[in-house]
């Protein structure tokens, strides 16, 4: 590895490792096993990084990465979870926002990581913002729509999840 | 549209997406606009996002993290190979487990056959003078470089079926499932087939490597059904034979991963 790759490596671990985190931390609902899969994630991209062309990529192939080494790591555990179709009445009210801004950062992680993984999973990437929709779609691997309704029954599921933690 | 989906749309828009090219969406943004009710709703969806949102940007991240992600690609580094057209004799494993003999191994690797295997010597370490199936194997082992390497065990088990013809056996031992693999080789020497399958050990440290031998190729050689270890330093290797073959699985990092991928 030369210098100059060095340098660009380390800037990547330091721009990504925290987000690559997060989503990990959703995923696997483990501090271990996010801190593990953020690390195997930069480990394939020292060993596979070049052959990306696009360097523009980068952001959207380490979380794709990420996501499949998740997949591939528990692909013996997975169960198909069919999808809830009961009509949710969203909560729309001040009084949520403001209960969501007492939590703490790992409170509103764990309230995402009770979510079924078909909501959860684009949720947080759309809550951490550093996503667009397009490349929440590739690494999904679902069309854009799909984010799009997903994000809609997720954001649901969620605020109902906060409000009965709220009447606990 | 009705109540819900007006809903719907605000919730899964974003600003900057480009979405109001949909004109469903430029309805639903247009009526947030026009109808108080409405555009209370689609404020109030804002301030949840942004307060979640940050919410989520709280969240710890362990403090030393980005650490072991550079030393943990740092060390991999070191242990990778330059490309190379040849097999390089230096693994894109570190060798040094192997100390003192890995000159000797290399020099057995070079002049490797199955008609005329390396003879131990003095100098060899125990490892490789113990069993001849192991220092072959071990001998393999130091001048490797799998030809077919992937992520996806299903990927490595196709290739071996491909390269074997059938008649190199494509097991792994109880405990590892082919998810683990990530590279393999079929080996031929002499018109006599090796197949190499190089697989994740359980505790995650280092690689783990099965290396099959028709035992018709080895016709003077007794093998236990039962495996048979070895240590040398921290290398380990055990070495059994079933349903015509010999196995010899191999570990550069202590016995631990041995036994618990053989279940003994």
């Amino acid at each position: 590895m030369t210098e100059s790759a060095e340098i660009s490596f380390e800037a990547l671990v330091a721009s990504y490792y925290q987000p690559l985190y997060k989503f990990a931390y959703s995923l696997s609902k483990s501090p271990e096993n996010a801190a593990d899969l953020t690390q195997q994630t930069f480990l394939i991209y020292a060993e596979k990084g070049h052959t990306l062309r696009d360097s523009s990529k980068v952001k959207s192939w380490l979380f794709t990465s990420l996501y499949r080494e998740f997949l591939r790591q528990n692909r013996r555990n997975q169960t198909v979870t069919p999808v809830d179709q009961e009509i949710l009445e969203t909560r729309h009210d001040p009084s949520l926002t403001s209960s969501v801004r007492q939590l703490e950062g790992n409170e509103a992680l764990e309230t995402l990581a009770t979510l079924d993984p078909v909501y959860r999973e684009p949720l947080t990437l759309f809550y951490m913002e550093d996503l667009a929709y397009k490349e929440i779609a590739e690494i999904l691997d679902i069309p854009i729509g799909t984010v799009m309704s997903r994000l809609a029954r997720g954001k649901a599921l969620l605020k109902k999840k906060l409000s009965e933690n709220l009447l606990k | 549209m009705n109540r819900q989906r007006l809903v719907d749309i605000l919730e899964s828009y974003r600003p900057g997406e480009g979405l109001e090219a949909d004109p469903e969406v430029r309805n639903a943004l247009e009526q947030a606009a026009a109808d108080p009710e409405i555009g209370e709703i689609h404020q109030q969806i804002t301030e949840f996002d942004a307060a979640f949102a940050q919410k989520l940007k709280e969240v710890e991240v362990p403090s030393d993290l980005q650490d072991k992600i550079l030393a943990a690609a740092s060390h991999s580094q070191a242990q990778s190979p330059e490309p190379s057209v040849q097999r390089p004799i230096s693994w894109w494993f570190h060798p040094a487990a192997f100390g003192a003999a890995a000159t000797i191994v290399i020099l057995l690797a070079l002049t490797f056959t199955f008609t005329n295997r390396p003879a131990p010597t003095g100098d060899v370490a125990p490892l490789l003078t113990g069993d001849p199936i192991a220092a072959t194997a071990q001998s393999l082992y130091s001048s490797l470089n799998p030809a077919f390497k992937s992520r996806d065990g299903s990927e490595v088990l196709a290739y071996l079926q491909s390269k074997g013809n059938g008649k190199i056996p494509v097991n792994l031992p109880g405990n590892v499932a082919w998810d683990e693999s990530f590279a393999c080789d079929v080996v031929e020497i002499d018109g006599n087939k090796v197949s190499i399958v190089c697989f994740r050990a359980p505790d995650n440290s280092r690689s783990m490597h099965l290396f099959t031998f028709r035992k018709a190729d080895f016709p003077e050689v007794r093998v236990s059904a039962n495996p048979q270890l070895r240590d040398d330093g921290d290398a380990c290797c055990a070495t059994w034979e079933n349903d015509e073959m010999i196995h010899v699985l191999y570990s550069d990092k202590g016995r631990e991963n041995l036994l618990a991928v053989l279940d003994i």
